[in-house]
Parts: C-alpha cells; sequence; structure tokens
C-alpha cells in the first residue's frame, strides 16, 4: 500500500513546503523539479519519494499535446468567429478580441493539456492527496485547480506574494479550497472578494524562511555591497526597487515603470543639489540588465541627477540587507525591508488608489507622491541623517512587521506543511521503526505473542488457586500464570490449536481455570469454542476473559471522522475479528451456557469519574459532538477501555459432545 | 423574556463593562481609520442644528458630540446608563463645566420642557421599541426647541430592492438584523415624521450622512466593489493624515450628500421642532418624494442647489481646488468607478473643471474596458459549440485562457497598454 502523493506545484522558493510534507507529515511529493543530491538521499532514508512530474513513469508526451492544442484551436475558431461578430459601442471589438483570444489558445492550450495529461498519470499510478499551488488563476495553476476539483481532490494555495494588491479582473476569482497567507494583510484582498475566513490560514512566507540566516550575516553583505558598488564612504545605499505592470488591468499607470524610476532618481537629484551624498542603487531582474541602463542614463540625465548609480540584478533579499533606505512602488519588496530592520518608504502612483492603496496610515510605511520629488528627497534625508526619526520609523516597522508576516523566524514551511497535512487525511504511519516501510497488517496473518497490559491484570484478578490451567493464545500468559502459582499445572494453546480442543490432549473435565486474554475478538466463532469449552471443565472450572470494550468515545469520533485504523494492539488490533459491548459480552457468555460472576473494567482515565446521583444523567460533550442525558450506568461503559470477565458454567446438564 | 427584552436588557448592561467603555473611548478618540471623519461629519450636525443654550445629551457616553458645544459655551446635561461612560467623559471634559446624569435614556430624570436642543448620537438606532422612546425624550423639549438625532434608513434599503428589480419587502427582510445582539433600528422617514407630527412636532431637516464611510456594508449600492472592504477602509485610513483627503470626503459629505435624501445613504440625522404644524408636515413629505423622484434621475448641481446648494460655477471651485492634489482626484475617481455598475447619470461637468473631467473620463474609460474584457471572457465560457469541444478529461478548457486572454483582449481590442493610454497619460 503506497504513500498517498501531494502533487506541489509550488515554485522553487516554497520547495520546502514539499519537503516538510514528506519528512514530518509521511507523504510522497510529485513535483515538477528535482531535489537536490542530498534532499533527495534524505528522502531516501526516510522511505519517502520524490516524483518528478512528466518524468519516467509519469512521462507523457507533449508533442500529442501540441498536436491536439492546434485541432481544437481551428475547430474553435470558425465557432468563435461567427459567435463574435458583433460590435461593442459601435467598435470593432469584438473581433479584435476573437483574434486576441484564438491566438492566446494557440500558444497555452498545448500547455494546458500536457499538464493534465501529466496529472492523469500520476493519478492513475498514485492515490493524490491533495494539489498544492502558489497560483490558481494563471494558466498552470488553474488547469492543476480545475483538475483536482473534479476528482474531489483538495487545492492548497500558498500565496506567493504578500497581498498588497486588490486581485480585480481576472485574479477575482478563486479556485482553491484552503490558502495559506503570509500574514493577515495578504488575507484581506480575498476577504474583499468573499473567500471564507474559515478557510484562510496565515503562516508566514516560506519564500522568506531564508530571511533569518541572512540577517546573521548582515554586518558581511553590507560591506560586501558596499564594495560591488564601490560606494563613497560617507555615502548611504538607498536602494530602489523597479516596478512592473502586471497588464491584467486597464486601470494602470501609463509605463509605471520610467514614472516610478523617474520619481527616484528625481528625488536623489534633489538630494545632490542640497550636498546630501548618497549611493542610488537600482534593483531590477537580470533579463531587464541592458533596459534598466538606458533608462536609468536617460531620465537621470533629464532630471538632473549625476550621481553614480548602481545595478543590482541578483538576489533581492541581499540587496535589501545591504541598504540604507529602501523605496519602491506597492511592492513586497518594502516588506522584505521591514524584515530587513531597513526603513522603506513607499511611492504613490494613481493607480495605487485602485489596486490598494498597499499601505494604510497605520502601517508605519512612510508614503510619497510621485510628483514629489521634494518631498521624497525630504524624507529620504531624515531617515538617513535624523537617528530619532529613524529609530522612530524602524521601531515602528517592525512592530508592523507581524501584519505583513506573521514571524520572521524561518519556520513558515514548517507551518505551512502543517496546514495543509492537517487539513488531509493522515499516511497509515509517518516514522518507520527500522528505516524501511512497515505495515500493520504485515503480521495479520501471524497473530502476535505478546504479553498485554489485560493479561497481566487477568492474572492479578485470579481469586482462587488454580491446579489445572488452560491459556488460550499468548504463551507468555501461561508462563505469567505459572510463575504466580507455582504449584499448578499450566497447559497453553495457540488460537489454531484451540479450534479442536479434543485433539490436544487435554483430559475431560480437569481444568479448573481457563485464561482467555484478549483471544475470543480473534476467534471466528468464539460462540462455538465456549460450547465446546465446557466439557473440558471441572465443576468448579472458572474462566477469565478479557474483552475491549467497542462502546467508546473513541469509536464514536473515529467513526465519525472516518478513520477505522488498525493498529498492533487494542480494540482495532489489526488480528481482531470479533467486536463486543458490555451487552454482548453477556450475550456471548449466557447463550453458550455461562453465568458471569465478576465484571471488572480498565477505565479511560480521559473521562473522569463521576458521582451521579440516582435516577441522574450527564452530557459528555466532545468537539464534534454531544452524547445527552447519559446515565450512571452508561458513562461507566462509556469510559470501559476493556471489560475483565470472570464466568463459571451455568448449566452443568448443557454440556456438548 | 421576549426578543425586544432581551435585547434592551443586553445593550443597556454592554456598556457598562469599563473594559468595553475604555476600548469605545479609544476608538472615537483614535485618529486612525474613517472615525475621524464620522466624527466630524456628525458632531458638525449638532454644532448646525444645536439651538438656544440648554442641551441635553441623551446616551451621551464619552462626550463625543457634545463636548464640542459645552466648549461654544452651551449649558450641556448628559445622561447615561453607564457610570463607567460618565466618568470617561468627565474626564474627557476637564474643566469645561458639563452636568452629567446616571439614569436610563427611556424614562429620564428629568422634568419637562427643560431643554432647548434633545441630541442623541448613535442612540436611538438601538431601540426597538423606538416610539415610547421618542415620546419620553421630546418631553423634556421646551416648546420651540428642538430634538436631533440619527437612525438607519429603510428608505435606502427599499431603493436598493427597488433598484435591483426586487420588491420593497426584499428591502425590508433582507437588510433586517439577524438577532438581538445586532439590532439595529430602521425608519423610513415618511413613519417618522408622521409620529413626529403626533407628538407636536414639525420636521425640520433630514442630513442623510455615511455614504463613503461606516462599518461592513455602510451602503448597499457601493457594496462589494471599489467603494467597500478593506481596500476602502485603507484609503480612507489617509484621512487622518492627509488634510486634503480629508477635506474632501467632508466636502462630498456636506455638499452633495445632505442635501440628497433618506434614500442616497444608509443613516441619516432627524431634527424636528416642537411646533404643531401638521401642514407643514405633510408638504414637506410631499416636497421629499418629488425630490427623491427627480434626484433618481440623476445628480446635477442645480437640484442641489434648490436645497441650499452651491451653483455649479461654486462646486466647481470648491471642488477643483481639493482635486489638484492627487489623492483626492485618485479617490473620486474611484468613487466614481463604483457608480459605472449603477449608471446613475451624474453631470461631473457640473462639479469638475474641464481638465479633472478629462482625467475622470480617462478612469471610466478604463473601468469600462475592464467590464467590457470580462463580459467578453464570461461570453466565451457559455458558447455551447465551444464547451463541448474544449472539455478535456472532464477539465473545461475555456477558463484556463481567461488570465494570459485578459491581456490580449485589453491590449489588441482595447488598446489598454500603449503609450496614451492608462489612467495617468498625458493627452
Amino acid at each position: 500500500m503506497a504513500r498517498p502523493v501531494i502533487i506541489s506545484l509550488l515554485w522553487q522558493p516554497f520547495a520546502r513546503v514539499g519537503v516538510e510534507l514528506a519528512a514530518r507529515h509521511g507523504f510522497d511529493i510529485a513535483c515538477e523539479y528535482t531535489l537536490s543530491e542530498s534532499l533527495r538521499s534524505e528522502f531516501e532514508r526516510l522511505g519517502r519519494r520524490w516524483l518528478v512530474l512528466g518524468q519516467g513513469e509519469l512521462a507523457s508526451d507533449s508533442e500529442s499535446a501540441r498536436l491536439d492544442g492546434a485541432v481544437r484551436v481551428e475547430e474553435a475558431a470558425h465557432v468563435l468567429r461567427d459567435h463574435f461578430t458583433g460590435a461593442i459601442d459601435g467598435k470593432p471589438q469584438g473581433a479584435r478580441a476573437v483574434e486576441a483570444i484564438l491566438d492566446t489558445a494557440n500558444r497555452r492550450l498545448p500547455l494546458a493539456l500536457h499538464l493534465v495529461n501529466v496529472l492523469e498519470r500520476v493519478r492513475e499510478k498514485e492515490r493524490v492527496a491533495a494539489v498544492v499551488l502558489n497560483e490558481s488563476e494563471a494558466l498552470t495553476g488553474k488547469t492543476a485547480a480545475l483538475w483536482a476539483k473534479r476528482h474531489g481532490i483538495p487545492v492548497f494555495l500558498v500565496s506567493h506574494a504578500v497581498g498588497l494588491g486588490t486581485p480585480y479582473t481576472v485574479t477575482a476569482d478563486f479556485h482553491a479550497d484552503f490558502m495559506t497567507f503570509a500574514g493577515e494583510r495578504g488575507m484581506e484582498p480575498y476577504l474583499d472578494v468573499g473567500f471564507p475566513r474559515e478557510r484562510m490560514i496565515v503562516t508566514g512566507s516560506p519564500a522568506w524562511d531564508g530571511f533569518p540566516a541572512l540577517l546573521t550575516r548582515r554586518n558581511d553583505l553590507r560591506a560586501r555591497l558596499r564594495a560591488e558598488v564601490n560606494a563613497q564612504a560617507n555615502a548611504p545605499i538607498v536602494v530602489f526597487a523597479t516596478t512592473w505592470n502586471a497588464k491584467l488591468t486597464a486601470l494602470r499607470d501609463a509605463d509605471v515603470y520610467e514614472a516610478s524610476l523617474r520619481a527616484f532618481l528625481s528625488a536623489c537629484a534633489v538630494l545632490q543639489r542640497r550636498g546630501v551624498s548618497v549611493h542610488p542603487l537600482i534593483k531590477d531582474r537580470p533579463p531587464n540588465a541592458d533596459f534598466a541602463r538606458e533608462a536609468v542614463e536617460r531620465i537621470a540625465a533629464e532630471v538632473g541627477c549625476t550621481m553614480t548609480i548602481s545595478f543590482g540584478f541578483g538576489d533581492l533579499a541581499s540587496v535589501v540587507i545591504g541598504a540604507d533606505v529602501l523605496v519602491a512602488h506597492d511592492s513586497g519588496a518594502i516588506v522584505e525591508a521591514m524584515m530587513a530592520g531597513v526603513p522603506a518608504v513607499n511611492l504613490w502612483m494613481p493607480a495605487s488608489w485602485f489596486s490598494g492603496p498597499a499601505f494604510g496610515a497605520e502601517d508605519a510605511i512612510p508614503c510619497v507622491q510621485h510628483g514629489n520629488a521634494e518631498g521624497l528627497a525630504d524624507v529620504l534625508q531624515q531617515l538617513l541623517t535624523n537617528a530619532q526619526i529613524r529609530q522612530d520609523v524602524l521601531r515602528n516597522q517592525a512592530a508592523r512587521l507581524p501584519y505583513f508576516q506573521i514571524a520572521n523566524d524561518g519556520n513558515s514551511a514548517v507551518r505551512c506543511a502543517q496546514a495543509i497535512a492537517q487539513r488531509l487525511m493522515p499516511p497509515v504511519d509517518t516514522a518507520p521503526a527500522n528505516g524501511s516501510t512497515r505495515h500493520v497488517w504485515d503480521d495479520v496473518t501471524r497473530p502476535a505473542e505478546r504479553l498485554t497490559p489485560a493479561s497481566l491484570d487477568l492474572v492479578a484478578i485470579i481469586a482462587k488457586p488454580p491446579q489445572r490451567v488452560l491459556t488460550i493464545g499468548a504463551a507468555s500468559t501461561g508462563a505469567a500464570v505459572q510463575e504466580r502459582y507455582s504449584g499448578a499445572t499450566v497447559i497453553t494453546l495457540t488460537l489454531s490449536e484451540a479450534l479442536d480442543l479434543s485433539t490436544c490432549g487435554i483430559e475431560r473435565g480437569s481444568v479448573d481455570l481457563v485464561m482467555l486474554a484478549d483471544v475470543l475478538q480473534k476467534m471466528y466463532d468464539p460462540w462455538s469454542f465456549l460450547e465446546r469449552l465446557k466439557p473440558f471443565l471441572c465443576d468448579e472450572a472458572v474462566l477469565l476473559a478479557s474483552v475491549p470494550n467497542l462502546r467508546t468515545i473513541d469509536t464514536i469520533t473515529n467513526v465519525l471522522a472516518g478513520r477505522w485504523e488498525y493498529a498492533l494492539d487494542g480494540l482495532l488490533d489489526i488480528t481482531n475479528l470479533r467486536f463486543f459491548t458490555r451487552k454482548s459480552i453477556g450475550e456471548l457468555f449466557e447463550q453458550t451456557g455461562y453465568r458471569i460472576t465478576r465484571l471488572q473494567r480498565a477505565l479511560d482515565e480521559r473521562l473522569p469519574a463521576q458521582a451521579l446521583a440516582e435516577g441522574a444523567t450527564c452530557n459528555i460533550d466532545t468537539a464534534k459532538f454531544s452524547l445527552k442525558n447519559v446515565t450512571a450506568g452508561n458513562y461507566e461503559e462509556i469510559r470501559t477501555l476493556c471489560y475483565y470477565v470472570e464466568a463459571v458454567v451455568e448449566d452443568v446438564t448443557a454440556s456438548t459432545d | 423574556m421576549n426578543d425586544q427584552a432581551a435585547h434592551i436588557a443586553w445593550k443597556t448592561n454592554a456598556w457598562k463593562d469599563a473594559g468595553m467603555v475604555s476600548g469605545y473611548a479609544q476608538r472615537m478618540a483614535e485618529r486612525s481609520g474613517w472615525n475621524v471623519l464620522k466624527n466630524h461629519v456628525e458632531t458638525r450636525i449638532f454644532e448646525r442644528f444645536a439651538c438656544g443654550s440648554d442641551v441635553l445629551d441623551i446616551g451621551i457616553g464619552t462626550g463625543r458630540a457634545s463636548l464640542p458645544l459645552a466648549r461654544r459655551g452651551y449649558n450641556v446635561t448628559g445622561i447615561d446608563s453607564s457610570q463607567a461612560m460618565l466618568d470617561k467623559c468627565r474626564e474627557l471634559a476637564g474643566p469645561v463645566p458639563i452636568t452629567l446624569l446616571p439614569g436610563d435614556v427611556a424614562r429620564l430624570p428629568l422634568p419637562n420642557d427643560s431643554f432647548d436642543t434633545v441630541m442623541a448620537l448613535n442612540t436611538f438606532a438601538h431601540f426597538p421599541h423606538w416610539r415610547e422612546i421618542l415620546k419620553e425624550w421630546v418631553r423634556v423639549v421646551r416648546p420651540g426647541g428642538r430634538v436631533i438625532f440619527d437612525v438607519y434608513s429603510l428608505d435606502h434599503d427599499i431603493a436598493y430592492a427597488r433598484a435591483v428589480g426586487k420588491p420593497a419587502e426584499y428591502g425590508v427582510s433582507h437588510f433586517a438584523p439577524k438577532d438581538v445582539g445586532s439590532f439595529f433600528l430602521r425608519l423610513p422617514i415618511d413613519e417618522l415624521v408622521s409620529f413626529a407630527d403626533e407628538l407636536g412636532f414639525t420636521i425640520s431637516a433630514v442630513v442623510p450622512y455615511g455614504v463613503f464611510f461606516g462599518r461592513a456594508g455602510f451602503n448597499h449600492f457601493l457594496t462589494g466593489g471599489a467603494v467597500s472592504g478593506f481596500s476602502w477602509d485603507r484609503l480612507l485610513s489617509w484621512v487622518s493624515v492627509d488634510p486634503k483627503l480629508f477635506e474632501l470626503f467632508v466636502f462630498l459629505e456636506e455638499e452633495i450628500v445632505a442635501r440628497t435624501t433618506s434614500e442616497t445613504a444608509s443613516r441619516y440625522m432627524a431634527v424636528f421642532d416642537r411646533r404643531a404644524d401638521s401642514q407643514a408636515n405633510s408638504r414637506w413629505l410631499e416636497r421629499n418624494a418629488e425630490y427623491a423622484g427627480e434626484l433618481r434621475g440623476g445628480l446635477t448641481a442645480d437640484l442641489l442647489a434648490a436645497r441650499g446648494g452651491a451653483d455649479a460655477p461654486k462646486m466647481r471651485e470648491r471642488l477643483s481646488n481639493l482635486l489638484a492634489h492627487e489623492p483626492c482626484m485618485y479617490a473620486l475617481a474611484r468613487i466614481a468607478l463604483a457608480n459605472l455598475a449603477w449608471r446613475w447619470p451624474i453631470r461631473y461637468h457640473d462639479f469638475l473643471e474641464e481638465s479633472q473631467c478629462r482625467v475622470l473620463e480617462r478612469v471610466l474609460q478604463a473601468g469600462r474596458h475592464d467590464a467590457q474584457m470580462l463580459e467578453l471572457l464570461s461570453e466565451l465560457g457559455k458558447v455551447d459549440a465551444l464547451g463541448a469541444r474544449w472539455t478535456h478529461e472532464g477539465v473545461p478548457l475555456v477558463t484556463l485562457l481567461s488570465y494570459d486572454a485578459a491581456s490580449e483582449i485589453l491590449d489588441r481590442a482595447f488598446d489598454a497598454f500603449s503609450p496614451a493610454s492608462g489612467i495617468s497619460a498625458r493627452g
């Protein structure tokens, strides 16, 4: 029985979540990318699998998906062109929209088809417990989400961003069953569009788990950055994180990249005129390197900023930690600055007022209008030269950080994995005993010969020293009796031997004590056994049997939760075949010709003793249900884990042969 | 205990908890969020309509509505069932003289005809048995004096029902409070005026307010859109720091909203004078109904001018001053955007200068493009023939393309990403 698999489409910075799900919660993972060598061997040691989607046994032919896509688009083109011939507002937008849709389909449909095929391969070969995503609205995520929904597989969305913007137009929809967030702030846009709060979990962003470690190297990173950009000794580094249009809405700023860059460089020009020495650093992404340099050079010249300007195209976190101030526009970079203990300033553009604002007045982030170069210069100057103001801002930003990122402790991936695992059925067992995978049913055909606590209890309640003892089941029970009553003759039979007592060499009417420690429930036919036992018993013979109780809170709770987990011992010992309550134990003995003379119980200490007055009742409340008006007698039964029964033969003349 | 009695007991007792009181006072004193806006708008209404010299503030709480009057020289008496509130009020009053009495606001420990102005802020709406309450309150108003209080507007709920093509009963039932702890009184202005008339009072003014701020769902026409939710609250949070943004909202509330009817806003202040004049009351109700009808046809400066508003040129002058401050311009544009769905005709040229009208039009155009793009995508999903061909292993393929297609459609069908487009482009 293989472990359940979680399909993870999480991006590389979130890979740790998959690793945690495997290591700590016992799932196998199917993912788009491979793990590092060291992680892979760790997985092997744990007995977990990290499957790579579309590879090996999960391979799927992408070429056929491409051809399939092309055929479908061609079929659709005809239909769509016919349907959307109308004009919108008197302009031929309908027709252009159709071409836009068809072009999109041509480019993207094969990917979707291929992904569905790949996911189907996983489903064919494995038990898929969940799909975990970083986004569910773009093509890949949405395909996986809808596919999962189709098969009743829960979808977990791990937010990839802090959640500063308002999801609208096509992103104001959601396809996840549960969402995890960096902080409360991330929940708000989704609450605004109606995502149910009870399906939201704040875990912190796993992508920032590396931050605490980076922060320990703060001085080193700062020195490195200063050396890299060749900053003047007294020139603080002011980082500007560039920003690009998402292009999902018409409510956007025209060319926000250049406009925001211009705002920043204008402020730098002002600082320069004031004689305030700073070293600006433009942080952008590698594909934009050429574009960035050209734009910066041009704009700097236009606004009269002749400072040396450096560029950073690598990892944002290191640059932020090395900076003295960060300026950005409605960006998660600002939260990284808060985490790094670097003062952050936000730039407002007109569209800020529609997609946000990203920060409110209580968020401790100074916000400046894009056209206010003097204002931005003022803020930067104060943060760099006024120690009190800098300290106040840093303190306020640190206090406000948890609202954006719940904790900066490197454990968000752990929390995320936990949140996911808690909402899924657990796999069979999470820790292999000896490094290999074992199942509880490995020994089902060889009932364990263990001395259980019940056996020992049973020995303890023997009332009269026996002379000839018959024990069925674990040899150790017999040994325990022998140890206590050294003068007695103890015969031990296995369960299968006990099926035919007549071949066991026991004299009829010779046994005065029968020990049945947790064995009656392992028999297919305990009724016949008890009947066939009688001829071998002497007149004053006593039976002692321990029988686990079915009628417990745990039983109900587990069944309600859909759990019926066989175990190595207890009520659901995998070798148990028959189940009993107080009443059915009574029937078992009475119907086979015995009389119960003594009944003791092993109690569940989680349910406290109740001194109930005559006729009084109580209620038992659990998280999921309440048992109402429980009488004292029933309460005692519900508290019972195991019955210890002493029985004698009732009707001597009814013994069979 | 029946529901009503249970509710009243709960409300009375809730305010007695000192912990709750200081939280309340803090919330009131907080300069963050829209509280400062609400506080300002409400207290200004009381300042505007208070008359005479002796003022009674029923349910004075921490004195937020009447302490400003006390500071202006009115003789203020405040009554509240919570000693904890009164203590806090005393503390906040400082050296300003004020009489504070513990007492039941339903049975005032005061003689008849003892005050020129009887006022109640956020208090009247707690009582389901409002007629008895009002009767008791007006008992202590002197002849020629007045009573001022706020209440929620059932007219707003019904207007919304009508706007979405449902019967009036829908407005009544759909927005009704759900349980004892969350009761709030909604009254149609007709019913309130009629009852006041029976008591020998004449309607002096109805001041709708709170269109742009409040607790969740503060305005049905705005719920779920651009002017709602955490996102809007975040925008409003800046009014505590940005004086121009603050002034914009005060202007919108006082110059425009206040001059509309109880249909526009979810709450209103009612001002009644102790003067029996049934004819005046019925004339007022007639004119109000007529005006409400006119307003439904569209918002113009002329209509507002008939209610004391400034004429169009003056409106433009005042607003353009404020809108020169960019956050104001775009906050207003966002409100206009929320109106796109309702298409309530607003003659923007009455209120905005030409250049600002152009900025607004760019925003509205962008909003329309977004809406049209979404409509196209939605239609795409409904093309039957397409749907049948476009599923794979049970997964509907059309919707998968939305994200990428959205960009393409905005770009090619609406030219939304050209350098000349966008809401902040010049031109």
